[in-house]
């Protein structure tokens, strides 16, 4: 005879009581808005019960007081002056489109860009337009609520909850805008995501990156250009810059839709659950890409055997330095090897630079030589590499690795270029 | 007297025992609302049976579980659960263990054992690495000597990776020697990088709080589920062929500590403001009645700036996990692998150790990080402590290969997920927050004179020390901490040579019974 082991074990859990199934509720099916906050601390009718409950949560007495859902923006708590064009400003996109070669082109889901660094701007495409500061800001990245509701997620970057932009614990932006708060306490690699039914939005791209440079003159830097990164702490001058993002793309993913997958309410947190077994269940957990992607430029459909993605490949003089800022935004784990013909240090993980006091200083950086000249990252993960272009001219191959989330099965290996001129 | 120990284990989902040494520590883990009793008596007793684990969604599927024998310690936290209950040793004990397979030889798959990689058992005084549990019900006594301080795993080993990833798998916590040790491990150089960030918590300027409390630990072991699998794994008394398990392996749920979503999140139990109390009293009146306190309620963390916390990652299952913290990043300390045979791999402590905000778990991977639960960094300096937002701030902790954030193929965020939360800013003159350090406990055997010195977070206070555990025999109530937090205690305590432990804590001047802060710690006989 088999013995039970309940879901909830030695956490009992009671959905007949009005506090545990709101706190279930907001959780996963009723995922509170800004909007819905708003309504609900002003006794609108119709505000839910897990909107009421994560405002009181949330915020002090009197916060929402006197606002009104759908003329009034959710005020950012605490809020503060930002740094002088430190406000940026996003709005989703579902209608972005990838070319793969070969195959056409494959919709993505985006970030907008409205303004950036205080200047109104109207910049689409993918992946997301980058949020670049420099260390010490005090940074606003407004979210407004086009095709929403979305949230903004600055990966790797540690504010107060309400503007950390995770809906199931805070909320989501649905009528208006919301200004998310935070400092860029650390120089780094980062990045920026919708963190509302995550295992989609990410996958069909909602992402941009998001990169702190270094409090020196001329931060922050252009996107590619040259710039200065930390060695330790020491401020260190590159020539060139290479953002390498690695995603992968479910076809089939391609005809979901925002809500797809999430849970029905139903006041037994039982019934509402989408079932393995319904027709429309999106199979979240069943993903097979078949495109591979770096820094928004496709490999071919077919495995042609090198998959050059030179449209991401860098380009430098002899003698220059080139960072490497690598970012697995995929499914895979991958594995990124790069050629012993040039020489790298990994300088920092994470936004975090190995070596710097006072945090760091249990690390320091290493050689590429020191770790084989590969390395794995899972999901999420980011290494700054600095190359060394000096040994010698010509093209330099670094192969990216797509292995299988479970299997790990190579999936497909591509190859982007560093061209060092003479 | 027969004397019960509570053992209080913090912000797992966990059941926990101690045992050998170990079981006369009473207070080793601290949390907000587990606790567990440790083990009178020199063996503990484990079942293998056949389990129905209810999913997030209440789909039920077949697994099979560790679960505590019949004995004194099944009113811990009797019934089956995945992972089993986590084992807690002192380096260098001896554990005894009574091994049971009561598995139904239908639903058997095959043959079961217990294996620790990297841990020699021994078996009918033969040294070996693993052993086979006869079905029907017959059991197997095993003995190991606790290895070095560190995460380990027990499973069972067979038709890998088929029976781990089904259930029967659990945690060894070896723990070094306390005295004079603020690390979770033994023999670190003293410039080593992980003996360096301990030193540093509570003491450099940059960690302000306290030191790391080796009462303060996490477990999370992640494990991923195929219903359709897990059906024809029990579906016979024959082993299915791992390749048949793991052909088009698809899992449907994705769990820690054998549960998720809202379930491993623990929603709606200390997320409120006001709601974080500790509540330390080992002599309550639950614990002493039902001898045993159920530990599985606590996945998630929390405490104060400036408390420390080491969270130990293991991964049971099959997939390549992207665990990711929000809120702070953590310093990966030790690494282990038990290889895809369940054999042991590698095994070692950090030199270089960075600070990351997401880290790899593939399969069989064991990690130690230590959260350093600072003031997260990027809330600007004018808008701290935050005024508008509430207390506790929460923050996730998920699996960024964000498949595994579903249930059933979708339900976001029904996976692998969790949260911890900062309940306050530090203040270092709380002594519920403080941390006892002792760094001398010596006994001398002819005459029970007891030496102790130690260091004590908050200055000025007093606190007592017991022999054995904090419900054992008071030796003295007075132990005086000066105002750099520093104490000392020479007297007679003839009470501590049975044990040969004392507990040192501190209680709540308006309510005794309520504990603050403890240390036990083994005497040194001299």
């Amino acid at each position: 005879m088999a013995e039970f082991i309940p879901r909830d074990l030695s956490s009992p859990f009671d959905p007949a009581d009005p506090m545990q199934i709101a706190s279930f509720e907001g959780f996963a099916c009723d995922v509170p808005s800004t909007d819905g906050m708003i309504d609900a601390i002003n006794n609108v009718p119709g505000a839910t019960r897990a909107n009421l409950l994560r405002a009181q949560q949330l915020f002090a007495d009197g916060f929402l007081v006197g606002l009104t859902g759908g003329v009034d923006d959710l005020p950012t708590p605490d809020v503060l002056q930002p740094s002088p064009g430190a406000i940026f400003e996003r709005r989703g996109l579902h209608d972005q489109q990838l070319n793969v070669p070969g195959a056409g082109n494959v919709l993505m889901w985006s970030f907008e860009s409205r303004m950036d660094r205080g200047v109104v701007v109207n910049r689409e495409g993918w992946p997301g337009p980058t949020i670049r500061v420099r260390e010490g800001e005090i940074v606003h990245s407004i979210l407004g609520s086009r095709s929403g509701p979305h949230t903004v997620h600055h990966h790797g970057i540690e504010p107060t909850p309400a503007n950390d932009g995770v809906g199931h614990l805070t909320f989501e932006v649905a009528g208006g805008q919301y200004a998310y708060q935070w400092r860029a306490g650390e120089a780094g690699t980062y990045f920026y995501h919708c963190h509302r039914n995550t295992t989609l939005h990410f996958e069909m791209g909602m992402y941009g990156m998001l990169i702190v440079d270094p409090d020196v003159p001329g931060a922050p830097f252009a996107d590619g250009g040259a710039g200065v990164t930390l060695v330790r702490d020491t401020p260190t001058a590159y020539a060139s810059e290479a953002i390498w993002v690695a995603d992968d793309i479910d076809a089939r993913w391609r005809s979901l839709s925002v809500a797809d997958g999430i849970q029905a309410c139903d006041n037994d947190a039982r019934s509402g659950f989408v079932l393995w077994n319904d027709p429309d269940n999106p199979r979240l957990n069943d993903f097979n890409p078949t495109y591979f992607v770096v820094s928004g430029q496709a490999a071919p459909a077919v495995d042609n055997g090198v998959n050059l993605v030179a449209g991401a490949g860098a380009t430098l003089a002899l003698g220059q330095t080139l960072l490497v800022r690598a970012l697995n935004a995929s499914y895979c784990t991958v594995v990124w090897k790069f050629p012993t013909t040039l020489q790298g240090t990994v300088t920092a993980k994470d936004g975090r630079t190995l070596g710097r006091a006072p945090f760091c200083s249990y690390s320091q950086p290493f050689s590429l030589a020191s770790v084989g000249h590969q390395f794995s990252l899972t999901t999420a993960q980011r290494w700054d590499i600095l190359i060394d272009s000096a040994s010698r001219t010509g093209q330099h191959l670094v192969e990216i690795e797509f292995r299988h989330w479970i299997t790990n099965a190579l999936l497909r290996a591509v190859r982007v270029p560093i061209n060092v001129a003479s | 007297m027969k004397r019960r120990d509570f053992l209080k284990f913090g912000s797992t989902g966990l059941a926990v025992v101690a045992v050998g040494t170990m079981a006369d520590w009473p207070v080793f883990w601290r949390g907000p609302q587990a606790f567990a009793s440790t083990i009178s008596g020199s063996r503990l007793e484990l079942d293998m049976v056949d389990a129905m684990a209810e999913m997030v969604d209440g789909v039920q599927v077949p697994m099979w579980a560790f679960r505590l024998a019949n004995t004194v310690h099944t009113d811990m936290f009797g019934g089956a659960r995945i992972p089993g209950p986590v084992i807690v040793a002192l380096e260098g004990d001896r554990i005894r263990l009574r091994i049971t397979n009561s598995i139904e030889t239908a639903t058997s798959g095959g043959d079961h054992g217990f294996a620790i990689p990297g841990v020699d058992l021994e078996v009918n005084n033969q040294t070996v690495s693993q052993v086979t549990i006869p079905l029907g019900g017959a059991n197997v006594e095993v003995e190991f000597t606790a290895p070095a301080a560190g995460t380990y795993m027990y499973l069972d080993p067979l038709n890998a990776p088929v029976n781990r990833v089904m259930g029967l798998h659990g945690v060894l916590v070896v723990l070094p020697n306390p005295v004079g040790n603020n690390t979770p491990y033994s023999g670190l150089a003293a410039g080593s990088a992980v003996q360096r960030l301990f030193n540093d918590l509570g003491t450099a300027a940059h960690f302000p709080g306290t030191p790391w409390d080796q009462a303060r630990n996490a477990i999370w072991v992640f494990n991923v589920i195929d219903p359709a699998k897990a059906a024809q794994a029990t579906a016979s008394a024959a082993a299915i062929a791992p390749a048949s398990f793991l052909g088009s392996f698809l899992p449907q749920y994705f769990t820690i500590n054998g549960k998720s979503g809202f379930f491993s999140a623990q929603h709606g139990h200390g997320a409120m403001e006001g709601d974080n109390s500790h509540i330390n009293d080992l002599e309550s009146t639950l614990s002493v009645v039902h001898g045993l306190y159920d530990s599985q309620g606590n996945i998630s963390l929390h405490g104060t700036v400036g408390q420390p916390i080491l969270i130990r990652n293991l991964n049971a299952g099959l997939m390549w996990q992207s665990p990711h913290i929000h809120g702070n990043h953590i310093y990966p300390v030790a690494h282990a692998r038990i290889n895809a045979d369940n054999s042991a791999g590698s095994r070692y402590i950090a030199t270089n150790v960075p600070m990351l905000d997401t880290w790899l778990m593939q399969p069989g991977d064991i990690w130690d990080v230590l959260h350093p639960f600072i003031q997260p960094p990027d809330i600007p300096p004018a808008a701290w402590p935050p005024v508008q937002e509430r207390f506790p701030l929460l923050y996730p902790m998920h699996d960024h290969n964000e498949i595994s954030n579903t249930a059933a193929g979708g339900n976001y965020p029904q996976g692998a997920a969790t949260h911890w939360q900062i309940d306050a800013p530090f203040d270092p003159t709380n002594p519920a927050t403080g941390v006892i350090s002792i760094d001398r406990a010596d006994l001398r055997v002819k005459t029970g004179q007891l030496l102790v010195e130690g260091r004590f977070t908050v200055p000025g206070v007093m606190l007592d020390i017991h022999a054995g555990g904090a419900s054992g025999p008071t030796i003295t109530r007075h132990v005086q901490v000066d105002g750099n937090g520093n104490f000392a205690f020479r007297g007679r305590a003839l009470k501590a040579m049975a044990s040969r432990f004392i507990t040192m804590m501190h209680h709540d001047e308006l309510e005794p019974s309520h504990v603050h802060a403890t240390r036990s710690v083994p005497l040194r006989l001299i």
